[in-house]
């Protein structure tokens, strides 16, 4: 998984952590059944507080994306499926709008036009 | 198939498979020639004290055939078709190599062995001819030195007379280009791997074999189960501490670690000139699994085919881990050797 923290950033460190996990399961770089770093080697190799990591695994946890068991430590969730499923969806409406000639900008732009 | 992958294959077919099969006939032929002369039974194997291992006459020419046989042909089946061995996973898309400096190695093995056991029965088999006790035979000591030199020589002979082909497995990627950060920006990735089901079987019956062969050494109340089970023991940890490894790129550089802690190795980001994601064929360029230095000097972890990460030092060494998402690892240490 790929971790990406900006200590510029006005967004709370744990939020962005907390984010990157989010990311790592719609693009598909984790898949429901991995499981997570344990919370100190990722602070260690983040050179961040324990406890941002661990704040970040809560709220994944809040999220329902991971699940938390004592001595099994994080585990990306069943229930995070459907969120890696939309990955899939994204990558063939991505094909599908460039076979028709439209870029993935122009795509986004569509998408951010488009109301739920 | 290249023509100078075909010129290395006819190659093997010479060195590792029909001079070395010539050799055991040849040797056959003489055994048997002489056979009438042999006592019955015969002396198959020599101790401190000269013979003390007895057999049937025909003991030595089975053993010389089957055993030697067995050995080129087995050699020569995984030389020339491994490649054909079916993949799994990631693995499926890449096109097996039809040639591999295992294979070259393989075939000089090949025709040292059998030379040396060809000489061996010819020595053994002149050594009783015409006693009328087998355990009158002369010592083959004198031999041990004649052995060794014949299989070393034929074994190196052998390696040169096959051709150099040079293998790459996969058509040679562009470096990985550094994962944009911003300036405070900071990136770790992180994976584990594990050894592949079929390297789990084969680790799984290696150890099995050597715990079993230990209890039934001690239940027997001998001595040199002691040893067979500090083996099994040492063989239980390595195993253990080497079937899924953690691989993590960070700002700091590339740290591929045991779950078990050991073995591990680091790689500075200041020591990291480049990285990229390979395919990595296990057999051909490593000549198998696990902590392997390859026939080419690239060393690293291989526990299975496919997507793998390379990292070349700044001072000419080459890393290589087999990981999924290597790509990625490479544009993380790709920033972090920039920085």
């Amino acid at each position: 998984m790929l971790i990406r923290i900006d200590a510029d950033s006005a967004r709370p460190l744990f939020d962005q952590v907390a984010a990157s996990v989010r990311a790592d399961i719609l693009t598909g770089r984790l898949t429901p059944g991995d499981r997570l770093p344990a919370a100190r080697e990722l602070a260690d190799a983040l050179e961040i507080n324990l406890h941002t990591v661990l704040r970040a695994y809560q709220q994944l946890r809040d999220e329902g994306l991971i699940d938390l068991r004592r001595g099994r430590g994080a585990v990306v969730s069943a229930s995070a499926a459907p969120l890696a499923e939309l990955s899939h969806d994204i990558a063939a409406l991505v094909a599908r709008a460039a076979s028709l000639g439209l870029s993935p900008t122009t795509l986004a732009a569509l998408i951010k036009e488009t109301d739920a | 198939m290249t023509p100078e992958i075909r010129r290395a294959r006819t190659a093997f077919w010479w060195v590792g498979v029909i001079i070395p099969l010539a050799l055991l006939v040849l040797a056959g032929l003489v055994v048997l020639a002489w056979l009438p002369e042999v006592p019955d039974p015969a002396a198959i194997h020599w101790g401190p004290d000269g013979a003390d291992g007895f057999g049937p006459r025909w003991a030595p020419l089975a053993i010389l055939m089957g055993l030697g046989g067995g050995i080129v042909l087995l050699f020569a089946l995984i030389a020339l078709f491994s490649h054909r061995l079916p993949q799994r996973g990631d693995a499926a898309s890449i096109p097996q190599p039809h040639w591999s400096t295992t294979a070259r190695l393989l075939g000089a093995v090949s025709l040292g062995t059998a030379g040396m056991m060809a000489v061996l029965a010819v020595a053994t088999t002149a050594a009783q001819r015409g006693l009328a006790d087998a355990a009158d035979a002369a010592d083959i000591t004198p031999w041990m030195p004649v052995l060794l030199v014949v299989m070393i020589g034929l074994a190196v002979a052998g390696w040169f007379l096959q051709p150099a082909v040079p293998v790459s497995a996969s058509s040679p990627t562009a470096p990985a280009a550094p994962l944009p950060l911003a300036d405070h920006e900071r990136a770790v990735w992180m994976k584990s791997v594990t050894v592949a089901r079929g390297g789990q079987i084969v680790l799984g019956i290696a150890v099995f074999i050597v715990v079993a062969l230990s209890v039934l050494l001690l239940a027997q109340g001998i001595a040199g189960g002691w040893i067979t089970a500090a083996v099994a023991l040492v063989l239980i940890v390595l195993v253990a501490s080497s079937l899924t490894f953690r691989v993590r790129a960070s700002a700091a550089g590339l740290r591929v670690r045991s779950t078990a802690g050991w073995p591990r190795l680091e790689i500075p980001a200041a020591e990291i000139a480049s990285a990229r994601a390979i395919q990595v064929n296990p057999f051909a360029e490593f000549g198998g699994w696990g902590y392997r230095i390859g026939a080419d000097g690239r060393r690293g972890f291989v526990l299975r085919a496919g997507e793998a990460l390379e990292v070349a030092r700044a001072d000419g060494r080459v890393f290589v881990v087999t990981v999924d998402d290597a790509t990625t690892a490479a544009s993380v240490l790709a920033a972090a050797a920039r920085d």
